[in-house]
């Protein structure tokens, strides 16, 4: 019996241990047959292909339909509508541009794990969407993930080229053109200081007549006075420092340790920004502001962001770098408006949030940019992607701002394809800035005609040559960072170890080699 | 009795001396049985070691991710570039010392004075309630750490520190009070698991061999000392010599959870696995990332290979292999 029962036992485990095994190679073995499927598909295309660019911009509709696969990010919601949405778009491109369209979602915190995997297996992907693209871009260029496009966009694009306008060149890295950037409904974000509207009214503040730091300062000190328990004020997202608010927006060129400074004469340096005035000025402040109990001891620690805080009645005010037209919103019901204490200015990364590319895998970029011509072209697209079938997952209001119902099936969160000066606008968006749809929509263009572009706007550093130091830099930054950002250490003391750590690691090799970049760059204007 | 011990110590001595030819029926089964797991374990852990190449090259997609350029060492620079990177594999290393050292004694302690129980239900009880904390994830133990130790609201600044009128500690920015907070935390984490690995062997531990010592008049600590830590010295020297492979390793959970970003504890928090990581994470290059991956198990292999050589000039059988 003994025996029987142990001949029993060692049956189940060596089946239970056969079974994981086999899960892996299970899931490899679909994955590769879809390989193979999709490699097969490529070959039959382009045998009927015609040869490269034809010089007119005329599509060729007889060849087989091509079947473009993109890839989109996603805040890893369920998207059971996805097929849908898909077929309604087929019907416009199979029309327009004899192509067909495949959506693929990608995880938004996955993303360059899934980006680097479909790379190694030469999965086929036609584009690809980078979010936010100023991460990836260096990399992925370096690397040859992606393939450049200058001339796809010059023969296929010109759409694309004309609605984008300057913003196309924040797509280009070291010379060539590798990204089309999406354009966003706000040219760059401002920065400044959030204000919690219910604790405002309770103290008669007026929070339109805070126009300069000490006006800002003194509602702090009422508010300090008033609301012990409270939180006067923290930083927007919780990785982030109060300093970078009041020191002001500077364009960090695409790196972590410079910014540029424009020389008397015009020209373009590449500064280290822990070395100037400005950060010495700001680090000062803040250290006052938490000395004076105006920002939490838990800052650094804090898990949760200012902005959550903020619509818990924990905090008073936020430094944010998120401000735009509508100057204030609302989180968990509790409404918010903005104190904007400089002008809006906007870098290339700003422009890099959301950018198309497109691998180096792709065998026919000529039809991937078609459809993103077709993308800005035609809004039907776009609207599409972004609000799902009219009366399914939005309904049309009467002013043309669309309200969204159905969250269930379709969710897009961002302006991913399509123009969206040309798109509906979400109603939920315009309520909470109490305002008309036009009058949202001449808040904007006041707001976009506001915004000053960096000089250096268009020029993205390339780490390669010096990555060791980037890597030794961006640790030191880790460590220092925060804690200086937010007034928890005492910068005279600090600051300088700060310095020196980061001369330590390298910074003055960074420095030169972007500056060298710039220089070059520059020239090419 | 004594003649007994003897007998039996003789024959096992013969029997381990002894090479005779295997009789290759009696281990078919066996060996069938850990099929799977070996071709797992094949699969799993030796086929990716075709990858470490990518520690040595340079990454370019167009040409496969394993074609990229030679590049030698080049990889490796920023794991030795700064003074940083040297306190890294400092924390590393001397951390791991801590941890084996103290990990052995407490351990072993317990689990001594855990077989020291009488009665049986209380003994499984308490070994139970010292291993739920092994299961909990690293990420809750940082927000319960973070209950107790946060600058304003913490259970330890608020409570425990009035009772004796001390100021309250700024905890997460005083670096120096981190070694003992997480040799705590790790302790309390670890503690049951060791407790089940030495007990374990220590129910195997023959009564004969303590009656005998009782009839000769043997004390407790004296049995302990005669008789239970010299028939654990197989186990404890595996458990050490495998601890001495990971050396270059970290916990890193424990070392990234705990201090929860808080950078001014870098400076005794930062181990190798986190040092990379944070040093990576914007850049996003994969080739030193493996670099970090290669260095770490390269210098263990060499580590674990010295441990085992080193044991085996001092006791040959306790050596692994």
């Amino acid at each position: 019996m003994k025996r029987f029962v142990s001949l029993v036992m060692s049956v189940i485990l060596v089946f239970s241990l056969a079974a994981c095994g086999s899960n892996d190679t299970g899931s490899t073995a679909a994955s590769q047959s879809s390989e193979t499927q999709e490699s097969s598909d490529v070959p039959e295309v382009s045998d009927t292909q015609e040869e490269s660019l034809p010089e007119t911009s005329a599509i060729d509709f007889d060849e087989e339909p091509y079947t473009l696969v993109v890839c989109y990010p996603v805040l890893s919601e369920a998207q059971p509508d996805l097929a849908m949405i898909q077929e309604a778009i087929n019907e416009i491109t199979l029309r327009e541009i004899n192509a067909r369209v495949e959506f693929e979602a990608v995880g938004l915190f996955s993303m360059a794990n899934v980006y680097a995997l479909k790379a190694s297996s030469q999965e086929k992907v036609d584009l690809m969407m980078l979010m936010p693209g100023y991460n990836y871009l260096p990399n992925f260029a370096t690397s040859n993930m992606i393939q450049p496009i200058d001339d796809v966009v010059e023969a296929w694009g010109p759409s694309i080229k004309e609605i984008l306008g300057d913003a196309l060149q924040a797509g280009r890295f070291n010379g060539s053109l590798y990204a089309v950037p999406q354009n966003k409904d706000l040219l760059a974000n401002g920065y400044g200081f959030n204000l919690s509207v219910p604790l405002c009214e309770k103290y008669d503040i007026d929070i339109d007549s805070i126009k300069t730091l000490e006006d800002l300062e003194a509602v702090f000190e009422l508010i300090h006075e008033k609301e012990p328990d409270v939180t006067v004020v923290a930083p927007e997202q919780s990785g982030g420092t109060i300093l970078s608010i009041l020191r002001g927006k500077a364009d960090p060129l695409g790196t972590t340790t410079a910014s540029l400074s424009v020389a008397a004469d015009g020209t373009l340096q590449a500064v280290n920004s822990v070395e100037q005035e400005s950060y010495n000025e700001a680090a000062k402040k803040v250290r006052e502001w938490y000395e004076k109990g105006y920002i939490s001891r838990d800052v650094t620690t804090a898990q949760e962001s200012g902005s959550q805080m903020l619509g818990a009645g924990k905090v008073f005010a936020t430094a944010a770098a998120s401000l735009g037209a509508s100057m204030g919103g609302e989180m968990t019901g509790v409404q918010f408006k903005a104190v904007k204490l400089e002008d809006v200015f906007a870098t290339t990364s700003d422009s890099q949030m959301s950018i198309w590319t497109i691998p180096t895998s792709c065998q026919r970029p000529d039809k991937a940019i078609q459809f993103l011509n077709l993308a800005f072209e035609n809004e039907e697209i776009g609207n599409l992607f972004r609000y799902g079938i009219a009366d399914n997952h939005h309904v049309l209001l009467e002013d043309g701002y669309a309200q969204l119902a159905n969250t269930a099936g379709w969710v897009n969160n961002w302006y991913i394809l399509g123009d969206c000066k040309k798109m509906y606008i979400r109603s939920d968006a315009i309520v909470s800035a109490g305002v008309s749809h036009d009058e949202f929509i001449e808040l904007m263009n006041q707001w976009n005609e506001g915004v000053v572009l960096s000089p250096a706007y268009g020029f993205t550093f390339d780490p390669a040559a010096v990555r060791t130091e980037v890597a030794a830099c961006d640790t030191v930054i880790d460590e220092y960072s925060k804690a200086i950002g937010n007034g928890v250490v005492d910068p005279e003391a600090e600051l300088p170890k700060f310095r020196q750590k980061l001369i330590d690691a390298g910074v003055e090799i960074i420095m030169s080699e972007v500056q060298r970049q710039l220089d070059e760059w520059a020239a090419m204007q | 009795m004594q003649k007994a011990i003897v007998k039996n110590i003789n024959q096992t001595d013969i029997k381990r001396g002894r090479k005779k030819k295997i009789v290759w029926k009696k281990y078919i089964p066996l060996y069938l049985m850990a099929l799977p797991a070996l071709i797992y374990l094949f699969i799993n852990n030796y086929l990716p070691l075709f990858g470490m190449q990518l520690a040595f090259r340079e990454l370019d997609y167009s040409k496969g991710v394993f074609n990229g350029s030679f590049v030698g060492l080049q990889n490796f620079k920023f794991l030795f570039a700064t003074k940083e990177a040297w306190i890294m594999t400092r924390n590393t290393v001397l951390y791991n010392l801590l941890f084996i050292i103290v990990d052995t004694i407490v351990g072993l302690g317990f689990a001594i004075l855990f077989n020291e129980i009488r009665s049986k239900r209380a003994s499984r009880f308490y070994q139970s309630a010292t291993l739920i904390p092994y299961f909990i994830s690293m990420v809750v133990v940082s927000y319960l750490g973070y209950a107790f130790l946060s600058a304003e609201n913490g259970f330890i600044n608020n409570t425990v520190l009035r009772i004796f009128g001390i100021e309250p500690v700024s905890w997460y920015s005083e670096a120096k009070y981190w070694p003992f907070i997480l040799l705590f935390v790790h302790i309390w984490k670890g503690l049951g698991y060791s407790i089940l690995a030495y007990t374990a062997r220590l129910i195997t531990i023959n009564d004969e061999y303590y009656e005998a010592a009782t009839l000769d008049g043997a004390s407790k600590w004296q049995k302990i000392k005669c008789i239970t830590i010299p028939m654990l010295k197989p186990a404890v020297i595996m458990m050490l010599v495998l601890s001495i492979g990971r050396m270059f390793y970290s916990d890193f959970g424990l070392f990234y959870q705990m201090p929860m970003g808080n950078g001014m504890l870098y400076s005794t928090t930062t181990t190798i696995d986190t040092y990379s990581f944070r040093a990576l994470m914007k850049l996003g290059d994969i080739t030193m990332s493996s670099a970090t991956g290669v260095y770490q198990s390269v210098v263990g292999f060499i580590l674990l290979l010295g441990a085992n050589l080193v044991v085996r000039r001092i006791s040959k059988e306790n050596a692994l292999f």
